[in-house]
């Protein structure tokens, strides 16, 4: 399922993910509107546009950095993470849309040009207290952007997904300048107990999903007792379910060992799209099927079926005994090796 | 282990047009609670928010009115409301700004240049947008025009008076933030824009606050009554002691600041603002 970016795919399940994102929207909007026009009827307009958009953008962005974590501990969250990207897209306009619109209303139609104005005008740099949380936000925007804009298939692959994987790592740097951009900005101002609360419970969220989702990565590490040089042991050949995989990380070399016909094969657990993990996904008509966004490999030769051209490396498996072990020397993208016949062993059993 | 059947069947795949059943579910199910979220997030903000001033900027609803125009230290327009019930004139100063972050005198120069002479301590007459709040008036200006020369003055000239000596704390700002066209126009979030709107010429003000919450403003000027926006803006958003002369001149105060070298910021443990002493009454 390479290439995907050459056809313009748009699906009943992309419809209703967009719908849900837009009712999310509307609905926000609808709240903060009609509540502030009640509490606080003596609000500006470019005020409400100012603080709705900021206080949406920085919501999705918590939910984006979320769902990530979620579908790797919990794989019915994957639903969520399959069209991510539009959710990214859309936190980046109206992102733009407070960055603008804070820019018009206070550093606009003055004497300096107000990009500029932004930079100058509060000049305590070296205060924490009168820091000018401004620029935080300006350079959250501008990675969000760079993001957004390169969020297309196009430039994954024109890239390389290493390249474009290590981009979208900056989401965590933006996100940690835009804490700094409300704790020193609004905050400060408002000192409310309880905004600070809604902050430290977001970033408690985010950081906790993260970190209990690496420790999952972390805990799949093979230990050293388990090694029969080259082979490493993997799990017993009966806890790998069919047309599923186990994954182990071998060194450097993350593994997916998949089980199907009968046979067993291993290939390299990254996919080739978003490094997305292909052991928790499936074999679905003879492929491995990746559970992020359905790209498909062939078990035997870690090749996409014609005319798609991502490949991923294979490895040797072999069975002792009940025992699966796996080479962790990769073979060269899209190598063909002899799957691993599991009849022979079971019967012996 | 799972059974194959089931398994198969549990599998998400987004290119495919219907996801799995109970997968359906679970999604639907996580998606309400995202909405949910969602609806607490957006009404959370806005109830633990602080309000916005009462302060009014009547932007595109133009007044025109009529007065003695002085322009110094600040652009000002002195208006007649007739007297009072003990037959005391009854003055109005309008502190007179100009569009964005401009003060008010680069235009009242064109118009200078047009009429061809000078019109400080004129009668003039001006349609603009009024900002008021407190008790204090601002127009930001959009036509000015010098009424007939022939017509005997309205206005009684501009004068300050009643000059005591002091020092006061409080947060320098741009009053036409402040008073009306911004919400909140102070604090943190605005510290850049009063810079920028100083910067351009808005006359500067101090607003102190008494420990029980009353506020007064002080329009800033040098030791000589001459504009000193330039001086004090690193300063802006900053809670200063200023030190000076104070004079009063219709509905607005003026601090004649002593030395701008030594303005001090207030340490961030002293929470209190105020006028901290005031000696010398004439
Ligand atoms: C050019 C870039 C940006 C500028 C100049 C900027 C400026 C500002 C200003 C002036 C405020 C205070 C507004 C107020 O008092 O209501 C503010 C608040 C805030 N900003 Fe930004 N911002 C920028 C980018 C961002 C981005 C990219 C995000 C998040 C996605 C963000 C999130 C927030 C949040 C959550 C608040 C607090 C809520 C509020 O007071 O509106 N900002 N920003
Ligand atoms: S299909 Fe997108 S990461 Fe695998």
């Amino acid at each position: 399922m390479g290439h995907q970016y050459q056809v313009v795919s748009w699906n009943r399940q992309k419809r209703i993910y967009d719908g849900v994102v837009l009712t999310g929207i509307l609905l926000f909007f609808g709240a903060f509107t009609l509540l502030q026009l009640k509490l606080h009827p003596e609000i500006t307009f470019e005020t409400l546009i100012i603080r709705a958009t900021a206080v949406l953008a920085f919501l999705m962005l918590h939910i984006i950095l979320c769902i990530g974590p979620l579908a790797r501990l919990d794989k019915r969250f994957l639903p969520l993470l399959y069209n991510r990207r539009h959710l990214g897209v859309i936190m980046s306009l109206i992102a733009l849309t407070h960055g603008v619109f804070s820019i018009y209303q206070f550093h606009a139609l003055g004497n300096v040009n107000p990009i500029l104005s932004v930079f100058i005008s509060n000049p305590n740099y070296n205060s924490i207290g009168l820091f000018p949380f401004q620029i935080l936000g300006f350079f959250a925007l501008i990675i969000i952007l760079i993001m957004a804009s390169t969020s297309h298939d196009f430039w994954l692959h024109n890239l390389s997904p290493k390249v474009w994987k290590s981009l979208h790592m900056m989401v965590y740097l933006a996100y940690f300048l835009l804490v700094g951009h409300v704790i020193l900005g609004v905050l400060q101002m408002e000192q409310s107990p309880y905004l600070i609360g809604l902050l430290a419970l977001g970033a408690g969220i985010v950081t906790s999903l993260q970190w209990s989702a690496g420790s999952k990565k972390r805990n799949q590490e093979i230990g050293k007792e388990q090694v029969q040089d080259p082979f490493v042991k993997v799990c017993r050949v009966d806890d790998i379910a069919e047309n599923r995989a186990k994954t182990v990380l071998i060194g450097k070399e993350n593994i997916a060992v998949f089980k199907y016909d009968q046979k067993l094969s291993a290939v390299n657990n990254l996919c080739r799209h978003q490094n997305g993990p292909l052991g928790e996904g499936k074999i679905l008509d003879g492929c491995i099927t990746c559970p992020w966004h359905g790209y498909q490999y062939l078990p035997h030769n870690g090749q996409s079926p014609p005319p798609f051209t991502e490949k991923v490396e294979t490895y040797d498996v072999k069975l002792i005994d009940g025992w699966v072990y796996v080479n962790p020397t990769p073979y060269a993208e899209g190598t063909p090796v002899e799957p691993c016949p599991i009849h022979s062993i079971i019967a012996r059993n | 282990m799972e059974n194959p059947e089931k398994a198969n069947e549990e599998f998400y795949i987004g290119w495919q047009p219907m996801s799995p059943v109970a997968q359906m579910r679970f999604t639907r199910k996580i998606s309400l609670l995202i909405l949910v979220c969602v609806l607490f997030i957006a009404s959370a903000f806005v109830y633990f928010q602080k309000g916005f001033s009462s302060s009014q900027f009547e932007y595109g609803d133009v007044t025109t009115i009529s007065g003695m125009l002085t322009m110094t230290p600040f652009p000002m327009l002195s208006v007649n409301h007739g007297m009072d019930m003990d037959g005391q004139a009854v003055i109005q100063q309008i502190v007179l700004v100009g569009a964005g972050k401009h003060g008010a005198e680069a235009y009242i120069q064109q118009v200078e240049k047009k009429y061809g002479g000078q019109l400080d301590f004129s009668n003039v007459t001006i349609s603009g947008f009024l900002i008021y709040h407190d008790g204090h008036t601002l127009m930001e200006v959009k036509e000015l025009v010098p009424a007939n020369p022939d017509k005997a003055p309205s206005t009684i000239p501009f004068t300050m008076s009643g000059e005591a000596y002091g020092s006061i704390s409080g947060e320098i700002a741009d009053p036409k933030c402040f008073f009306g066209v911004m919400k909140p126009g102070f604090g943190k979030p605005h510290l850049s824009c009063a810079a920028r709107c100083i910067a351009g010429g808005i006359p500067p003000v101090l607003k102190s606050s008494t420990a029980s919450g009353e506020a007064h403003y002080y329009i800033i000027v040098d030791h000589d009554g001459n504009p000193c926006n330039y001086s004090i803006l690193p300063f802006v958003g900053d809670r200063v002691f200023l030190h000076g002369r104070i004079k009063t001149s219709g509905d607005w105060q003026f601090i004649f600041v002593d030395d701008l070298d030594k303005i001090v910021r207030v340490p961030d443990e002293m929470a209190y603002e105020g006028i901290t002493c005031n000696t010398i009454q004439h």
